[in-house]
């Protein structure tokens, strides 16, 4: 394994995991946002636990969109072009 | 692009990175603020990467309308080199020759512009190395640089901005070394070094015999002795060639130390205007070891061979003199009168380190014939320190061009190129700050 695989599934881990914990803070923001104490304090620390969770779906899923072409492009451009058919003999 | 496919692969790790900690359920703002701004690294470090081709691109352009180019620079690298290498040649010949003509006291000034010539060799030869990496590594340079600029949590950060930079604004400035260094560098005056002009005075006694090893005097108008120069086993003196600094013009009154004596000789005098001449010892008869010298009488030489000398008296004037001396070791020696033989008393005494013999003839009459016969054998050199001709408006002229050429080596050779190194270091350390240090354009 060459060290650019490993930062690819590195990359790949990290992002499952953000997704995960996207998904979690989403929910526990809900939660406190929902919760039944009359803390305005504890609200808007929901509210802003949904709004981070939210924006980083949202970049997660540009960002890895945008990314994962440029790695693409960079990973291809420099591949040297394929071999010229050979005449049959 | 195997390096490249790391960094956009670091740049995408850094992105993941900052999402997930944006999207942490932890409300803790100093935690959180590393979100966006590692997003931000990311999406910088792939617009450096993506762009890297157009940037080098762009500095090539760069290079192209300044009108600087790798190929100029090492051709002037390499004619200063040559340069340097002969001025340091040739200080090393002046100061041998300082010494040869006795004057090493200004040896220390020599030394110091051969100090300043070779700080500057080590100057340029340094300059050539870098010069010579960057030009070599610079796509290294940039592509290393992006890695660590790519690396997550700004670890590398300033290393990779650092050595983009040099990449891109080291490798533009530097060939324009030559450019900054003939704007603001002085005149430099050129080397005033000694003639190399040539004299060859042949020494011969009046037969035409060339007096080997004859101890040239010369005198100048005023009188005061400005050489006492060796001439070799033929009789040639050489004046100049390297070995004394002469006047442009010059007319030495000349005298020979010989077997003991100092001769006047015919012409008396040297001048600049004939580079090979010839003076005679006119009352001097040589021979391989044996001399017969002359006064207040004619002599006619009848044979002279050797081991073999033949001289007839032809006149006899007032107060005549004759002196046979010959070098102590020529043995078996008969002298002569007519035909009965001479009871030579011969005085023994040295002259510069020479054992010469001396025998007084007296009583001759015209008609005479003196015979000598004896051993032939070399006469040895006379053991001085020759007093080379220093001319004193050489020296001055030479101690000034010197001390000036001296500063103006180090300045234009070393002072000049450290400061434009010291600028091509500001230029890369401005650039490397717009890309990652304090001066930031992208937010922190």
């Amino acid at each position: 394994m060459s060290i650019v695989d490993f930062v690819r599934d590195m990359t790949v881990q990290v992002m499952t995991v953000a997704w995960f914990v996207f998904l979690v803070t989403w929910v526990i923001g809900w939660a406190i946002k929902g919760s039944p104490i009359p803390f305005h304090r504890v609200k808007r620390a929901g509210q802003s636990l949904v709004e981070d969770a939210v924006l980083a779906a949202f970049w997660l899923a540009i960002g890895t969109t945008v990314f994962a072409l440029i790695s693409y492009i960079v990973s291809n451009i420099g591949t040297g072009m394929p071999p010229p058919p050979q005449p049959w003999g | 692009m195997e390096l490249l496919t790391l960094a956009v692969a670091l740049a995408s790790l850094t992105y993941a990175l900052g999402a997930l900690i944006l999207g942490l359920p932890i409300p803790y703002r100093p935690l959180k603020r590393w979100g966006p701004r590692l997003m931000a690294d990311a999406v910088a470090t792939m617009i450096i990467v993506s762009s890297l081709g157009i940037l080098l691109w762009l500095s090539d352009k760069v290079m192209e309308i300044i009108g600087v180019t790798w190929g100029n620079f090492y051709d002037w690298m390499t004619v200063r080199f040559t340069v340097l290498l002969a001025v340091y040649g040739v200080l090393q010949y002046v100061s041998t020759l300082l010494h040869s003509s006795g004057l090493d006291v200004l040896i220390p000034i020599v030394s110091g512009t051969v100090s300043a010539v070779s700080a500057a060799l080590t100057g340029l030869r340094l300059i050539f190395f870098v010069a010579l990496a960057l030009q070599r590594l610079r796509y290294y340079f940039v592509v290393l640089g992006s890695v660590f600029y790519s690396i997550p949590f700004r670890i590398g950060k300033s290393v990779g901005a650092t050595m983009i930079s040099i990449g891109l604004v080291a490798y533009i400035a530097m060939p324009a070394l030559p450019l900054f260094v003939e704007a603001f560098s002085p005149d430099v005056p050129g080397l005033s070094m000694p003639s190399n002009q040539t004299f060859v005075v042949n020494v011969k006694d009046s037969v035409g015999t060339p007096v080997p090893y004859p101890l040239l005097e010369l005198r100048s108008s005023r009188g005061e002795v400005e050489g006492m120069i060796v001439g070799d086993m033929y009789g040639r003196v050489i004046l100049g060639g390297g070995k004394d600094m002469l006047p442009p013009t010059f007319n030495y009154s000349v005298r020979v130390g010989f077997l003991g004596y100092y001769f006047d000789t015919v012409p008396s005098f040297i001048t600049e205007l004939s580079n090979d001449s010839t003076i005679v010892i006119p009352n001097l008869v040589y021979y391989a070891g044996v001399g017969v010298l002359t006064r207040g009488v004619m002599m006619d030489v009848v044979r002279d061979e050797p081991g073999k000398i033949r001289l007839r008296v032809v006149a006899v004037l007032t107060s005549p003199e004759v002196l046979v001396t010959k070098v102590a070791y020529i043995r078996d020696a008969s002298v002569r009168v007519g035909n009965g033989t001479y009871e030579c008393q011969w005085i023994r005494s040295y002259w510069l380190d020479i054992p010469l013999d001396t025998c007084q003839i007296t009583g001759l009459e015209k008609g005479n014939m003196l015979s000598i016969d004896y051993l032939p054998g070399p006469y040895p050199g006379p053991n001085i320190r020759e007093k080379r001709i220093v001319y004193g408006d050489s020296v001055e002229e030479m101690v000034e061009s010197l001390t000036t050429y001296a500063a103006a080596v180090l300045y234009r050779e070393l002072v000049l190129p450290a400061m434009y190194m010291g600028v091509v270091a500001s230029l890369t350390a401005a650039a490397a700050r717009v890309l990652g240090g304090s001066m930031r354009l992208l937010p922190r």
